[in-house]
């Protein structure tokens, strides 16, 4: 029964109830105040009997005040009602450009300067700028692109160093010029670093990923260079991977092993395309490039973890000719973040080691080691050192080692400066600037800032 | 055969918990809620622990694969965990994905305060939807429960009825603790809420009921924060609207200049000034913010510094949520608890 109809419900109630009172006072006063005509009964009731008839009247009086209360308590709910209207509920939160991918643009700026005045040339200028989309295709499956838009005065200094390094030195300044200065022409180079549809519905804890993606080699390599705590990615990875780290065209599978503890054990298998560029050596790729890669992880605590994990990839020439590549990795990440903010400082150790056989040439040996520290709130100090051996029969290593100091206004702009000292065919000192800026939609993890 | 006994091993762990609806919310509170409402037929994990800004959790393979084994994901939405979409993506268990049966974003039905009227990130850290911190609302809170109800009873149909019920009786709860059973029992908690989410409840108390105002039937936090409503109260983030609103606590500033920006040294001496002219009882601060800048702010004007949760389980007095609330409305009386 609504509050209205209960309201006049009562209403009629009280209203019966205070006329059937009075009546009854009404009908009782003649008898009390006018004798009745009539012989009185031996029940009338004398003046002395009275008050064993008021228990009656005043039970009949509370009844009226307490539906006169209810009366009132009603008339105030309605009152509420009446005052209060009914709120819908919200429209569910829709942006008008909802089904538009989500983009994100990175700018990437890059300053470096080399005081032994060997291979890096001063310079402060914007060393890429990339554009991430992602949106959902459907239910079941999502899209990433992001392009890479590179400069070709930082590319070109690169392909410069490569000549200097040459065989013949004494011709190597015309030639590099000549090749700078052509590609300081050529327009910005445009890159598709990542074009993949991930299947994210499939049953079974799987993970079906086509198309091109940053290989899942260890765990750097699946970070782009703007994510990475140095300026640039570790010496033996760039000798292995490419300087861009390695990014592959094909089809992966991952597998997430269940079990009663929710520890996150997966399994990924991939066939891709190419190949790293340094172990392809510009061949061509007539046999698929097999890629495999186990990983296990345990938190202890609230964003603080251990993992490790293992990688392979290899590759046969379908031809009697031996070439081909093995290319194996073991990688292992400790993070440590406060559990409050503020009273604690969050520091990781991450380490990567890769053995590489080229069939028929040179086996490799290299790897990295990095450690940050968060000393305040939007800072964080970070060393790495890595080394090479390129060649493990005539083992000459080159190798490097490295601090940065990273300042984060917000989680969307970082300032850093580095240092790093190089060895290779002597040492060279390098100091490094660089700023990068995220806008747009909000990344999906932000890198080492722990807020 | 070999083989089948290896299937058999990895599978036999699932057929083992198949009993229970296995839960995975983002925050601690929406933990509770589970609890609360899924009674012993559930297991729950919260990914955030309840001294963590939920803003800015880590997406851990474990939370991926927790929830890839969830049969029930809850989140608060409105862009609160900006890192549940690359769980989700990760997890390979389409039922908790958005859409799914076992997926509930508890903050449906609830109508947003601090809808940015201009989305820019010079704005700092902006949420499109609105002010995602409902969970320090009781009657919003009610709504939270709810949506964890419907979202429970859609994965385990069997037992819809028991969350449904378990989930009014913790709204009864919630209400008494709000408004005081005597109150409660008068107008009754649908009414009650009419009148708190129509923000007329407060005037409403003023009428009298048998020759008394019904302010004095008034019990629960909100009779405890009476002495403090009209009054204002400096705050480190912009999580307290939905808070100040519900007790009539006026927001005087934010010791933080944008949402998630680092104040500058002129925005500081500009709370200091606006405090000292609010005379402002209390400056509070969640304990996973560094609080030294609020501590200075409350030693300028001479007020008091709460360091308080903002999560069930934040601290040693919130081991649940209206242990969380009772120590939220102790900080700002000053009441010893």
């Amino acid at each position: 029964m609504s509050i209205r109809s209960r309201a006049a419900l009562v209403a009629a109630v009280v209203a019966f109830a205070g006329t059937t009172a009075r009546a009854s006072e009404t009908e009782e006063k003649p008898s009390e105040e006018e004798p009745s005509e009539e012989e009185p009964s031996e029940e009338e009731p004398t003046e002395e009997e009275e008050p064993s008839e008021a228990p009656p009247r005043t039970e009949q009086d509370e009844a009226v005040r307490a539906l006169q209360q209810e009366l009132e308590l009603l008339r105030l709910r309605l009152e509420a009602l009446e005052a209060t209207p009914v709120t819908p509920p919200p429209p569910p939160a829709a942006a008008p450009n909802v089904f538009n991918p989500r983009i994100t643009g990175f700018i990437d700026l890059v300053g470096a300067v080399d005081v032994s005045g060997r291979n890096v040339t001063p310079s402060f200028d914007v060393r890429a700028f990339e554009l991430d989309l992602r949106a959902d295709i459907d239910p079941f499956a999502k899209a990433v692109v992001v392009l890479g838009f590179e400069n070709p005065l930082l590319h070109a200094l690169e392909h410069a160093d490569e000549h200097e390094d040459g065989v013949d030195p004494d011709d190597a300044d015309g030639d590099a010029q000549a090749e700078v200065a052509e590609e300081i022409a050529e327009a910005w180079l445009s890159v598709v670093e990542e074009a993949n549809i991930s299947f994210v519905a499939l049953p079974a804890h799987l993970l079906l990923e086509l198309g091109l993606v940053r290989v899942d080699f260890g765990g750097q390599n699946r970070s782009h260079l703007h994510d990475v705590p140095h300026i640039d990615y570790p010496g033996a990875m760039t000798a292995l991977f490419g300087e861009e780290g390695w990014a592959d065209a094909g089809v992966f599978l991952r597998y997430r092993l269940h079990n009663p503890k929710s520890l996150p054990i997966d399994f990924k298998v991939g066939v891709m395309s190419r190949g790293p560029e340094p172990l392809m050596e510009g061949r061509e790729t007539p046999t698929p490039v097999l890629l495999g890669r186990f990983r296990g992880s345990a938190d202890f605590g609230a964003g603080s973890l251990v993992s490790a994990g293992v990688s392979y990839s290899g590759w046969r020439d379908a031809t009697d000719e031996p070439r081909g590549f093995d290319l194996a990795g073991g990688d292992f990440l400790l993070k440590l973040r406060p559990a409050i903010r503020g009273r604690d400082h969050s520091f990781y150790l991450q380490g990567e080691a890769y053995f590489a056989r080229r069939v028929a040439d040179r086996d490799s040996l290299g790897g990295f080691v990095g450690l940050g520290v968060q000393p305040a709130r939007n800072v964080f100090l970070s060393l790495r050192a890595d080394a090479l051996i390129d060649d493990l029969a005539d083992p000459e290593p080159t190798w490097g080692a490295g601090f940065a100091a990273s300042l984060h206004t917000t989680e969307f702009l970082r300032v850093r400066l580095a240092y790093d000292l190089v060895a290779d065919h002597g040492i060279s000192h390098r100091f490094g600037a660089q700023v990068t800026a995220v806008f747009g939609s909000h990344p999906v993890e932000p890198y080492w800032v722990n807020r | 055969m070999k083989a089948a006994l290896i299937v058999l091993l990895t599978l036999l762990p699932a057929l083992v918990h198949a009993a229970e609806v296995r839960v995975v919310t983002t925050t601690t509170d929406l933990a509770w809620a589970a609890r609360e409402v899924g009674g012993d037929r559930v297991s729950v994990r919260s990914l955030c622990s309840p001294t963590e800004d939920p803003h800015y959790v880590t997406p851990t393979p474990s939370l991926v694969a927790a929830v890839g084994d969830a049969d029930l994901f809850v989140e608060i939405g409105l862009g609160l965990e900006i890192w549940t979409g690359r769980l989700l993506d990760g997890a390979g268990n389409p039922d908790v994905r958005p859409g799914g049966p076992g997926y509930v974003r508890a903050s449906d039905g609830i109508a947003t305060k601090e809808r940015p009227s201009t989305l820019s990130r010079a704005g700092g850290d902006l949420h499109p939807e609105g002010n995602p911190h409902v969970w320090l609302d009781p009657v919003l809170m009610k709504i939270v429960a709810t949506n964890v109800a419907e979202g429970l009873a859609r994965v385990d149909p069997p037992h819809a009825d028991a969350y449904r019920q378990r989930a009014k009786a913790l709204g009864d709860r919630i209400d008494a603790a709000l408004y005081g059973e005597e109150l409660v029992a008068l107008l009754g908690s649908a009414l009650l809420d009419r009148l708190a989410r129509g923000g007329t409840l407060d005037a409403y108390l003023d009428k009298e009921l048998g020759g008394a105002p019904l302010r004095a039937r008034l019990g629960g936090w909100l009779a405890r924060l009476a002495p403090l409503r009209g009054r204002s109260v400096v705050y480190h983030h912009q999580s307290w609207v939905y808070f100040a609103d519900r007790f009539g606590l006026s927001i005087a500033a934010y010791v933080e200049s944008k949402p998630g920006v680092q104040p500058s040294a002129g925005h500081v001496a500009r709370v200091v000034e606006i405090a000292g002219t609010a005379k402002v009882p209390v400056v509070v601060v969640s304990n996973y913010y560094d609080a030294r800048l609020a501590r200075s702010i409350a030693e300028d004007v001479g007020s008091r510094l709460a360091v308080v949760p903002l999560m069930t389980g934040g601290s040693e007095g919130a081991g649940d949520w209206f242990a969380l609330m009772d120590s939220l409305v102790r900080a700002h009386t000053g009441d010893a608890p």
